[in-house]
């Protein structure tokens, strides 16, 4: 076990009116619990604003945790302070969706490559030097590359400095939070290969965010689905894909288009929206827009239990 | 087919900007029929946006200019007529829905008022008539909520924008919608909404649909025919059976490997090597050369054209085309 989340919450304040006071607040990740095993990779799915990357963030700290527990390798991250957690970051790294905003465009990639080694005070000079080509070299570019600025690529080799920079402190997890999202297809599968390749390679563990139920289908061994800040349900993928017991995971499944004509589906179509985190429904989140929905699901929460074999669900039904 | 509504003959669109000329779309010939949906897929910067903007005439000159070519609508040439006769078209007749929801609407206007616009510009009628019709547009894309004419578009989900949008796309009938990318902000529950939404508007109002996409999974779902573009030109054009079943230009090939499937098993995803030429650096010869797993001698040196492989199945693929024209041309 690499990595155990229990119970984690965060919420941000709604700021209104002159004084900026206080007027409510949003709960972005409520009560999320989960692990990731070394080597293996969790995929976290879910549709805009079900609180998938203020996840991934908390779980490094980057957005503080309103409450919960984060363990990694079996120390608590919550207790540790400031100059401690960024010691820790050295075995956590992240990986950004949009390769555009996430690298300075003042550095060059020799620089911004070097950085996170300087920080964590690893080796020399001319063995930052070595190591830095020798990560280029990994993600597919070679040396020449070193000495050009972020707008001097493409999207997906922008991508492939993002990830050579969250291996250079070689972590342990990675957490990508949409690493594909802004990419197209042909350059998208060429960033899973090598993401695979690495994760063989350096024994790495993932935690994979994205939207695209796909690509996540074919990253992770294991898939959880978020709505409104709540895992609905986590199982192993295929488990997940061919069996699912939740009504939003069957409704998500069923909704994504198939490059294939000749395929039969039967499509649930959901209802309405998702309703807004800063005011949730009442008991089951979902069920305002559940095809199944029964009285006991608009009055009491449903648990996230173990329904066997490791597939959690959160539903009554 | 019966009638066609919209006809694209070898339509050259140039920029012209500071580093020299980008052709954008190059010699790209296409039809839509009354009542079709016509899929427009291709990766970013292959083109397709820019050949549906320049239906529209959106198309900003200088820098961009059409340079051969026509775009028949409806036996009209827009690329003819004046920018005062095109307005008239514009809107009335062909109606365009954009990607971004948010972008395309006035922020600083209320939803009644957009929608109730459009009709007062086009059609001779009084502001209570206009919000009639507004109203029961806005009931056809699933908007039932009588205060909605008051709202502002910051008020409204990105699903929401998307159904006010298509209203206001549809608000005159058009004969031809263009719909560019038309989902791809959105999540998938919403897409699969607006997608069927999309499918029962063509078949009530028999309005032919222009759908330009990079989603492959939509194209199948939607479009009667696919015309697949790369770098600035159409490489295969058929109808959706034909092109997922036996899909002929090793790049839309390459392209449907490319992707993940819901049914597959996990195993190392098919890659296209390298990436899209640059504009201002086209190779010679094929355009997808460079990147092509079956590239020949003469696939460096000359280019293939847009040719039959079987009836209603066009390519544009040395691979096809017979080995007797190849040998003559290359000696």
């Amino acid at each position: 076990m690499l990595l155990q989340v229990h119970n984690l919450r965060k919420t941000f304040p709604i700021r209104g009116g002159l004084l900026g006071k206080q007027t409510g607040e949003i709960t972005a990740v409520d009560d999320v619990s989960f692990y990731v095993k070394k080597g293996e990779t969790l995929g976290l799915v879910g549709e805009s604003g079900c609180g998938k990357s203020t996840t991934g963030r908390a779980i490094l700290r980057l957005h503080e945790p309103t409450s919960g527990q984060i363990e990694f390798e079996g120390k608590s991250l919550l207790a540790l302070n400031e100059e401690e957690m960024r010691k820790a970051r050295r075995d956590l790294q992240m990986v950004f969706q949009d390769p555009f905003a996430s690298l300075n465009p003042r550095q060059k990639v020799i620089d911004i490559l070097e950085e996170p080694l300087i920080v964590h005070g690893m080796g020399n000079s001319k063995e930052r030097k070595e190591q830095v080509h020798e990560l280029l070299h990994l993600v597919g570019l070679n040396q020449s590359h070193a000495m050009r600025y972020p707008h001097q690529f493409s999207g997906g080799q922008r991508q492939r400095i993002g990830i050579a920079r969250a291996l250079s402190t070689k972590p342990k997890l990675i957490v990508a939070d949409e690493p594909v999202s802004a990419l197209d297809v042909s350059i998208q599968s060429q960033v899973l290969n090598l993401m695979a390749d690495l994760q063989e390679k350096f024994e790495l563990t993932y935690l994979f965010i994205a939207h695209d139920l796909s690509v996540v289908k074919h990253i992770s061994d294991r898939v959880g689905v978020m709505y409104l800040g709540r895992l609905v349900e986590l199982a192993d993928r295929d488990e997940l894909y061919e069996k699912p017991l939740h009504p939003y995971t069957q409704a998500l499944l069923s909704a994504v288009p198939v490059p294939d004509p000749d395929a039969q589906k039967q499509r649930i179509i959901l209802s309405g929206d998702v309703p807004s985190p800063a005011n949730p429904p009442k008991g089951c989140a979902f069920h305002p827009r559940c095809p199944h929905v029964m009285d006991i699901c608009r009055e009491v929460r449903p648990e996230f239990t173990d329904q066997g074999g490791g597939h959690f669900s959160a539903c009554h039904l | 087919m019966t009638q066609t509504v919209l006809e694209i003959a070898e339509l050259q669109l140039h920029f012209f900007t500071d580093k020299g000329v980008v052709k954008a779309v190059d010699g790209v010939s296409l039809e839509v029929g009354r009542g079709e949906v016509v899929g427009l897929v291709g990766e970013s910067g292959c083109g397709k946006s820019v050949t549906s903007l320049a239906i529209m005439g959106l198309i900003p000159q200088p820098p961009g200019k059409v340079v051969a070519g026509s775009i028949q609508f409806e036996g009209v040439d827009l690329t003819k007529i004046s920018q005062k006769e095109l307005r008239k078209i514009r809107g009335d007749q062909v109606a365009m829905i954009f990607q971004e929801p948010m972008t395309s609407l006035n922020p600083l206007f209320t939803i009644g008022n957009q929608l109730i616009e459009v009709v007062r510009i086009h059609r001779k009628v009084n502001k209570s008539e206009a919000r009639k019709q507004a109203l029961e547009m806005l009931r056809q894309v699933g908007i039932s909520r009588e205060g909605i004419l008051d709202d502002y578009p910051h008020q409204l989900s990105g699903g929401m924008r998307q159904r006010v949008m298509i209203a206001m796309a549809m608000m005159l009938n058009p004969k031809l919608l263009i719909a560019d990318e038309p989902t791809t902000a959105l999540d998938v529950t919403i897409q699969a909404q607006i997608l069927d939404l999309m499918k029962n508007l063509n078949k009530e109002f028999g309005t032919s649909i222009l759908f330009i996409t990079h989603d492959l999974g939509v194209v199948a779902e939607m479009c009667d025919r696919i015309v697949v573009m790369y770098a600035g030109q159409i490489v295969e054009q058929t109808d959706r059976f034909r092109l997922f079943r036996n899909p002929k230009h090793p790049y839309t090939q390459g392209l449907m490997n490319s992707i993940p499937k819901l049914e597959d098993k996990r195993e190392r995803l098919y890659s296209i090597p390298g990436q899209v030429p640059n504009p201002h650096q086209m190779p010679s010869g094929c355009r997808f050369a460079p990147r092509c797993e079956y590239v020949m001698d003469i696939c460096r040196v000359s280019s293939p054209e847009l040719l039959a492989v079987e009836e209603g199945h066009l390519s544009r693929c040395f691979l096809h085309q017979e080995v007797k024209e190849v040998a003559t041309t290359s000696t």
